[in-house]
């Protein structure tokens, strides 16, 4: 890495690289939708997102807003998600009584299932449009 | 604040991020020495992860030793993670009275620990600190002292070690 290295160049190396790391994100939560794999996927969408509003003026503004947009839904959707590992978790620790984990527990899973097919639906939308490469181009990341 | 195109990416970074810090310190002061409601820190903690971020899309051109200020952010984050962690419990089981007072409790020994996080990230000096790190050029490797140079140091230490021995 030189220090004299244009803008455009690093941009678009690092986006390239944030978006690498996004797609193997989502087809590991994909395969397995726990809470450690959900949790890397936000943080891999948070990132990104990041490197398009950090370097909005380099990327093409109508693609990066739609790539916005997709990844605020994912966003909306795994919060749901994590709520409910959170509060598992919490209710799991031994200073809760078996009373409070019965009368939660069920109710949670249920409603963790719910988003979690409504997870896997959006991922096999995205899988199905190959996201990563469609972005890729649309960004016009393959610049280096 | 944007960027230059016109200009390198480093020198884009060292323009723009003591800005991005001063920034960010102002807002921590606000949302965590305030009285404000814990839902309010909602803002500062994505205000965290934006900072902590981008210094993270820089990294590159500053090494290794950016990560020294990092970790302080990271610890930070983690304080603000945890207090979000309770206010999405709250929410979860807003229904069960019997479990709401010890979420509150559990809720302000979190914020009491973010308070205490925040007052080392931001003890005296630590803005200047970070905001000459990252204004400064980290693309020369510091120049590495002769040989001569360490030996002559090494036996300064030595005597004056014997010194305070008699």
């Amino acid at each position: 890495m030189t220090s004299n290295i244009s803008l455009q160049d690093y941009a678009i190396e690092q986006m390239n690289r944030l978006l690498t790391t996004l797609a193997f994100q989502v087809h590991r939560a994909a395969k397995k939708p726990g809470p450690d794999e959900i949790h890397d996927l936000r943080v891999s969408i948070r990132r990104f997102s990041q490197g398009l509003e950090l370097f909005s003026s380099l990327l093409p503004k109508s693609e990066s807003k739609k790539i916005r947009h997709a990844l605020k839904g994912m966003m909306r959707l795994t919060s749901s998600i994590r709520d409910r590992d959170i509060t598992l978790e919490f209710l799991a620790d031994s200073q809760h009584t078996s009373s409070r984990r019965l009368m939660h527990g069920p109710r949670l899973a249920r409603e963790r299932g719910t988003y979690q097919r409504q997870f896997a639906e959006m991922v096999r939308h995205w899988s199905a449009q190959d996201f990563s490469a469609k972005w890729r181009n649309g960004l016009s990341l393959r610049g280096v | 604040m944007k960027l230059k195109p016109s200009k390198s990416a480093s020198q884009n970074a060292r323009e723009l991020l003591p800005k991005m810090a001063r920034k960010y310190f102002e807002a921590g002061r606000k949302a965590i020495e305030g009285k404000r409601p814990p839902d309010e820190l909602h803002g500062f903690r994505l205000e965290t992860k934006r900072f902590r971020y981008t210094l993270e899309l820089f990294r590159p051109l500053y090494g290794p030793n950016l990560d020294r200020y990092l970790k302080g952010l990271r610890e930070l984050q983690g304080a603000l993670g945890k207090v979000s962690d309770y206010q999405a419990i709250q929410r979860v089981l807003s229904r069960d009275r019997e479990l709401k007072r010890q979420i509150e409790d559990a809720l302000k020994g979190k914020l009491k620990d973010l308070r205490h996080s925040w007052r080392a990230f931001d003890s005296e000096g630590q803005l200047k600190r970070w905001r000459t790190y990252l204004a400064g050029d980290h693309s020369k490797p510091r120049a590495k002292r002769s040989v001569g140079a360490v030996a002559r140091k090494a036996a300064v230490r030595g005597s004056v070690k014997a010194a305070r021995a008699r």
